[in-house]
């Protein structure tokens, strides 16, 4: 009997040794701390007009935060947690926000920032120029750093300098006039150097702020800051008390005290708990819309937001494929054209969208930049007669058996590679098939692991797949980001990565290079625009691939009980956190 | 016994090598890694992660060293997406208050096992001694009910039942502590901010209220083929002579069955125990997914879906060791009910 009881005291210690794990918190007085000359929230940009502070705000997220790192953070659902603990000093439309102020220098080198005075990080202390110089210096420009903003801080195969002036001012000098400087300093959250230098120095960086870290030990500049995560259940948010935004009467913002994201895999299951009140934001699929339209007596608000033209839904075909008769084919515009008229982009948007997109001809870059609906541009409507012309045209005549056929008599046929699991991706590729089986060209359609795409994709050079329809997202912002994809050299240039070598380059590549290489240097937003309009034009022409459609944003909130909800940033985290309130 | 127990522990020593090289070159040999995904973004950001990874590594050195590691330092490597080790990732991230993915497997899998068996196995008997009349069918369309239904598929409309059907999520009241208001809600462990909370009678029932969810899903097939397991072991002890012969001797009914027949139908099904633990871990991974379960196996799942390698070999040892154990316990219980049986 004795040893029994040692066996299950034993058990119970292992018990308590496995649940009891460290879990730091926040000392809890919310005491109100505002910079000197906060920012000023005006009324005209809250919808609902100011609210009251106080309340919750549920919103589930997709999965658990990987790293609460803003800078290595690479998908949504850290994101997701980390755009709301952090911000920039200025935005992408040139509003100072950590800054008070900027100057760009009449060279257009470097911006001279002026940080506003009395900021404090969400612990409580206060921000200094040093701290800028260390995000930029010792993070972003280190060689060890592992972040996708490393990139856009790079003119001329350099970085910027960076000098504190005074301990609120900092200036940021590039070594030529760079457009993209004032997109790369809004993209970049400004880190604490109190919390981070140690890890910097020990060269683990890359592996600070992961999700075991207690919440003490992170700060930022966002409206909220983290208070609890539970790995598998769920992230709490609580207000920023020294956040530095105000509204017109003065209340500090965020409105909300408190924000909860439920981890929620399962999309059905996040439908089912927004219907069932455990949400108040929920961005819904195509699919879901008429079940949610049917709630709208219990107040569920759907909005509809205008196409953006972030992501390039697309089905590229590989140039560099060895097949040689394949090879040539892919290569004529003629070819490529042809397949742009027998897209049906209508009709994928109807059978798989729920109607909610806008077909697209060319590539998208941010909405500043976006020329494609304008006259003269060019466009593919769904026209199978014409793409069977030019497939005459190029000599690919029909057999008997009713596919075309080589000029060697071998049958046109390719493989068309999806992605597995995506619905919209595989139905879109089995519409397309079909209409290309229409004119008399055979593409089989292939779904693999998404992984198993991206190594046939960019695996090897040339890479091994025929065609593939997949979804290029990014590209936000600043159009210096597509870069990657569209310049001949660029590291994504899956479609003919050839032309990285020089050789048998077509004119349209070397002027779409020479434009992008332009814009780049140019600071004059109404230059840069035409630069951006003629390469925007010149790819649609030539359809190096073939642009599809953009989805429509969704969204889905309970009007009862939320105020000034604005949408969510790619249905991951909210647009405008600080002014959401609670009715 | 004891030695006999000793030294099948001991032949799991091997048994695991060999399940550990197939896991390692079944993580191994997948198309793509951790990594791919990145060269979406951005091929150096992709060479960055390969090499601090050492998934470049040629395929026996990284096996030798996980290999290393777990023998010298109980380190089973870490978490490639969570920057923490594997341990801590499957097992013990969390803590007191919202319990850590080992607590809540173990929770969910032996309370769905302890229910499951303490409702089938009282309606395999009921249906035994009333075999051939409506309640016996009844019972029956209840197990093949059980069997046939996919516990994703029962998962989904069983939330769908709650929210569409009963609107649970209008049932709110307001917390003794705090004055928060809560409404009950589906999927998780917890409704609103519970699950940081302190624990309390409230959190407690809060809890019970999602918990029946989950091991109706989880043990639905179980109980089926428990209790018509059941069922069929005493019909076949009651036809025996033994219980002829009690009969014949005016035993009265009761005591025939609970006394005589009853205690010889258990002995296979006590022995069997041991086979359904595995089962239940198992059982708790389709739930886990949609119930959202914050179980080691929704940790495993997880990390099958990002290809976070060391995780999966982790998670897959995991469940190995579960179900060589769980044999084990079942030849152990088997020589403990059945005094025919010694282990030498």
């Amino acid at each position: 009997m004795k040893r029994k009881v040692y066996t299950l005291l034993l058990i119970t210690a292992m018990f308590l040794g496995l649940i009891g794990g460290a879990h730091g918190s926040i000392a809890t007085g919310q005491q109100t701390s505002l910079p000197n000359t906060p920012f000023v929230m005006s009324a005209v940009q809250m919808p609902d007009g100011m609210g009251q502070r106080g309340g919750t705000l549920t919103m589930d997220i997709i999965d658990n935060p990987k790293t609460f790192n803003p800078i290595t953070q690479n998908e949504a659902s850290s994101s997701a947690v980390t755009s709301l603990l952090n911000s920039t000093l200025i935005d992408n439309t040139g509003t100072p926000l950590v800054a008070e102020s900027f100057e760009v220098s009449a060279d257009q080198t470097s911006v001279t920032l002026t940080l506003r005075s009395g900021i404090r990080f969400s612990d409580g202390t206060p921000v200094t120029a040093d701290d800028v110089v260390f995000t930029l210096e010792d993070v972003i420009f280190n060689p060890q750093g592992n972040s996708t903003l490393t990139d856009a801080w790079q003119v001329a195969g350099q970085f910027p300098k960076v000098e504190a002036l005074a301990s609120q001012t900092v200036r940021i000098t590039a070594p030529i006039p760079f457009s993209g400087l004032l997109s790369a300093i809004a993209s970049t959250p400004i880190l604490p150097k109190h919390l981070l230098a140690d890890a910097v120095q020990a060269g683990r960086f890359n592996s600070a702020w992961g999700v075991g870290t207690s919440p003490s030990q992170i700060a930022g500049l966002g409206p909220f800051r983290l208070q609890s995560f539970t790995p598998g259940q769920q992230v709490v948010l609580e207000r920023n008390p020294y956040y530095w935004k105000v509204d017109e009467n003065g209340t500090q913002l965020p409105y909300v005290d408190r924000i909860i994201l439920p981890i929620v895999t399962d999309d059905n299951v996040r439908l089912l708990r927004f219907s069932n009140g455990q949400t108040d934001i929920y961005p819904p699929r195509p699919e879901d819309i008429p079940v949610l339209r049917q709630q709208s007596s219990q107040g569920v608000s759907v909005i509809v937001q205008p196409a953006g033209t972030v992501d390039s839904n697309v089905v590229a075909f590989n140039q560099d494929v060895q097949d040689p008769d394949l090879r040539a084919l892919f290569r004529d515009v003629r070819f490529r054209q042809a397949m742009a008229y027998a897209a049906n982009r209508q009709g994928m948007i109807s059978a798989n969208l729920n109607s909610l997109g806008e077909p697209r001809y060319g590539p998208g870059i941010s909405v500043t930049f976006w020329i494609g609906d304008q006259a003269g541009f060019p466009t593919f409507e769904f026209n199978l007669t014409k793409a069977g012309q030019l497939l005459d045209q190029i000599g690919l005549t029909m057999g008997a058996d009713g596919w075309r056929q080589f000029a060697n008599g071998r049958r046109v046929e390719f493989t068309l590679l999806t992605v597995q699991g995506s619905t919209v991706l595989v139905n879109d590729a089995v519409l397309f098939a079909n209409d290309l089986a229409k004119i008399g060209i055979k593409a089989n359609v292939r779904p693999l692991d998404l992984n198993a795409v991206i190594d046939q994709l960019v695996g090897s050079q040339p890479p091994q797949y025929e065609a593939v329809r997949i979804t290029i997202t990014g590209g936000d912002g600043d159009p210096n980001l597509l870069r990657s994809v569209y310049q001949s050299t660029g590291a994504l240039h899956f479609w003919k990565y050839s032309d990285g070598s020089g050789q048998d380059v077509p004119d349209w590549q070397l002027q779409v290079d020479q434009l992008l290489e332009q814009q780049a240097q140019s600071l004059d937003l109404s230059e840069r625009f035409d630069l951006l309009s003629r390469f925007q034009t010149i790819v649609a022409q030539n359809q190096p691939m073939i642009f599809l459609y953009n989805a429509q944003g969704l969204e889905a909130y309970r009007s009862d009980r939320v105020g000034n909800f604005t949408g969510t940033v790619q249905n991951t985290t909210l647009l405008n956190p600080e002014i959401v309130f609670r009715k | 016994m004891l030695g006999y127990a000793l030294r099948r522990l001991l032949y799991t020593i091997p048994l695991l090598l060999v399940i550990s090289v197939i896991v390692f070159l079944i993580t191994a040999l997948e198309p793509g890694n951790f990594c791919t995904p990145l060269r979406l973004q951005d091929e150096a950001l992709y060479q960055q992660c390969v090499k601090s990874t050492g998934i470049d590594q040629p395929l026996p050195l990284q096996y030798g060293l996980w290999l290393w590691g777990i023998v010298t330092r109980l380190d089973f490597g870490y978490s490639f997406q969570n920057q923490q080790p594997v341990l801590v990732q499957l097992f013990t991230a969390g803590d007191w208050n919202s319990g850590t993915p080992l607590f809540w497997t173990l929770v969910i899998s032996f309370g769905t096992m302890i229910l499951t068996w303490l409702l089938a196995v009282p309606l395999g008997i009921y249906a035994a001694t009333h075999r051939g009349s409506w309640r016996d069918y009844i019972v029956n369309f209840m197990g093949f009910v059980g069997l046939s239904i996919p516990s994703f598929f029962l998962a989904i409309a069983l939330l769908w039942l709650l929210v569409v059907v009963f609107q649970v999520g209008q049932q709110c009241w307001q917390l003794a502590q705090g004055g928060e208001t809560i409404c009950l809600g589906v999927s998780g462990l917890f409704d609103g901010n519970l699950v940081s909370a302190p624990w309390s009678w409230e959190k407690f029932l809060n809890l019970l209220w999602h918990l029946w969810p989950a091991m109706l899903v989880i043990g639905a097939a179980n109980f089926a083929a428990i209790m018509r397991y059941m069922r069929s072991e005493l019909l076949t002890v009651l036809s025996e002579p033994y219980i002829q012969t009690a009969r014949a001797k005016g035993v009265s009914e009761r005591w025939v069955i609970y006394r005589h027949a009853l205690k010889n139908a258990l002995n296979p099904m006590i022995s069997m125990l041991g086979y359904w633990l595995p089962l239940m871990f198992e059982g708790t991974l389709v739930a886990a997914m949609i119930l959202q379960l914050p179980t080691v196996e929704r940790v495993y799942w997880t990390a099958l879906r990002q290809g976070d390698q060391y995780v999966i070999m982790g998670g897959l040892l995991f469940f190995s060791t579960v179900l060589i154990l769980g044999n084990l316990l079942s030849d152990l219980l088997l020589a403990w009910v059945n005094p025919k049986i010694r282990y030498q």
